[in-house]
């Protein structure tokens, strides 16, 4: 970074990916805090700062006092503790928050957990109507709850509709992602989904909103997964490889789902956060050797290329079938299986793609590792894409 | 006492929404499409709004539109008053209106176009009337 201290990626951890996971929120927070504590080298009581994104991606279930809870759990005092929400980019604006703290000197370390597991309140009877109203009224907004939506689905469905349209985009075009990044998983043991598809079975599989098909949805996964930041004088005195944040960007247009006016087909969030981030780093989409993108579903991922830069508008769905974004192609994106087969635990999520590009890096992603990577970069959204975070690494020696 | 899944989501909107939401379920309830007009920039706007969006003016008052729009964007979606068969929803740009209206709209997907013509129309459900689409003959 230009300004401020420098920032290391220096301990990670995850568990596995899956449908469901067993154990509780203390459980899993607990598990991954401790597994990236011991693998970064700082003793517990240097760490300084804790902030987590809640479970149940915006359920608002004891969401109160989390991080003190954790903090207690844990066992460390703290200068810096709380809950960071923001959609699915929470845990990338946790880093982001964490990072910022540490450029300004104020602390030197700190741990970013996040955590998914699935909400029940569909089918758990202690959860009325009344609540789960309440929910999706907040979430989706009232107008759209009113007209029966639950999930983001239709505001995706319509907004890819009008890119397909407008740039004569067939189904064909978008089943070949699906089918590249269950490949890419096929070697990921964390993935959710790891037996090949083909592009037949992509198309065959049944439409849930036109033109979306259930094999370019991502699944909602149970997972949890800790970063820890450090200065560069802490950094300095551990050993491995380490991971040296060099930029980042955050955009949010004022839209929340699907935008009220202007073309829903474009998501200008991702380009500021991405042009800021690039401009902070000093590089170009050129200079990245290895990428994980949000992407919830197949359209929307590959619509997030152009919108980074990686590709010309209208041209991305050609360049992945041509295999530009496979482990061995010019630019590997989503080497873990991305979302839509390494599993969406949205709370973890943007922790996860930061994992992956860190064992990239290292040379660790055993199975899927991208020949020699140096530069890396993660994107993280919320909404229908309506705000964006960009982080990008590079590996030091 | 069960509480319907109508009357919670009800309940719900009037707590997620704001003061000129009331005003237009309100209307609603009268089969009146209500828009709101800044009469300090004289624009219109949907969703009715409690000031404008543009330059922020409290000087706004409801206005019943025609309801006269064309498709943004389309698809189709299963929700439980459906009992899980799909029904066509849209986003729908209004005649003279900022905003886009997201609504159900009377017609199997397969014979929506981006760009065609719409008009609203409205629906009972649980007793409460609610806004939709249908399409509309081209001319005036």
């Amino acid at each position: 970074m230009r300004r401020g201290n420098e920032i290391y990626i220096v301990g990670f951890a995850q568990t596995p990916v899956r449908k469901s996971l067993e154990g509780t929120f203390l459980d899993l927070a607990g598990r991954v805090s401790i597994e990236a504590i011991r693998k970064s080298g700082i003793p517990r009581e240097d760490i300084e700062g804790i902030l987590i994104t809640h479970e149940g991606f915006g359920n608002f279930v004891n969401a109160q006092l989390f991080a003190p809870r954790l903090a207690a759990h844990l066992g460390i005092e703290t200068k810096l503790l709380g809950t960071y929400e923001c959609g699915g980019m929470s845990s990338a604006g946790a880093v982001k928050i964490a990072a910022t703290e540490i450029m300004t000197g104020r602390m030197d370390t700190c741990l970013i957990i996040g955590v998914e597991l699935k909400p029940m309140l569909l089918d758990d009877p202690v959860f009325d109507q009344t609540s789960l109203a309440d929910r999706h009224a907040g979430t989706y907004g009232p107008y759209e709850s009113l007209c029966g939506v639950t999930g983001p689905l239709p505001f995706y469905a319509m907004s890819q509709q009008r890119w397909m349209i407008t740039h004569r985009i067939c189904p064909e075009d978008i089943a070949y992602l699906p089918v590249l990044l269950r490949r890419n998983a096929s070697g990921n043991p964390m993935a959710q989904f790891r037996d090949p598809i083909t592009i037949d079975d992509v198309l065959d599989s049944r439409v849930i909103c036109p033109p979306i098909r259930l094999l370019e949805c991502c699944a909602r996964s149970e997972g949890a997964a800790a970063v820890i930041l450090a200065s560069k004088d802490v950094t300095r005195q551990l050993g491995g490889k380490r991971i040296n944040i060099r930029g980042f960007g955050e955009a949010h247009d004022a839209t929340n789902y699907f935008p009220a006016r202007g073309d829903a087909a474009r998501f200008p969030c991702v380009r500021r956060a991405a042009h800021e981030a690039y401009e902070v780093a000093g590089i170009t989409p050129k200079d990245l050797d290895v990428v994980e993108i949000y992407g919830a579903f197949a359209g929307t991922e590959i619509m997030t290329y152009e919108e980074m830069g990686f590709f010309e508008r209208g041209t991305a769905a050609q360049a992945v079938r041509e295999g530009k974004t496979a482990i061995d192609g010019e630019l590997p994106v989503n080497p873990s299986g991305g979302r839509l087969s390494l599993g969406h635990p949205a709370g973890a999520t943007p922790l996860l793609e930061i994992i992956e590009v860190c064992a990239q890096l290292r040379e660790e992603a055993e199975g899927r590792q991208v020949n020699g990577p140096q530069l890396g970069l993660i994107q993280a959204e919320h909404g229908m894409v309506n705000g964006s975070v960009v982080l990008i690494m590079e590996g030091e020696a | 006492m069960t509480v319907t899944r109508s009357k919670a989501l009800w309940r719900a909107i009037e707590k997620n929404g704001d003061k000129a939401m009331a005003i237009f379920f309100e209307g609603l309830q009268q089969r009146r499409f209500l828009v709101t007009r800044c009469r300090s920039c004289d624009t219109l706007h949907f969703p009715p709004r409690a000031f404008c969006p543009d330059c922020l003016s409290e000087d706004v008052e409801p206005e019943e539109h025609s309801g006269k729009g064309e498709v943004y964007s389309f698809t189709t979606m299963a929700q439980p008053s459906s009992r899980g068969n799909p029904i066509t929803v849209a986003m729908v740009n209004l005649e003279g209106v900022e905003g886009r209206v997201f609504s159900r709209v009377k017609l199997p997907c397969e014979e929506m176009t981006i760009g065609m013509n719409v008009e609203v129309d409205y629906i009972e459900l649980d007793g409460i009337v609610l806004h939709c689409f249908r399409p509309r003959a081209k001319g005036p």
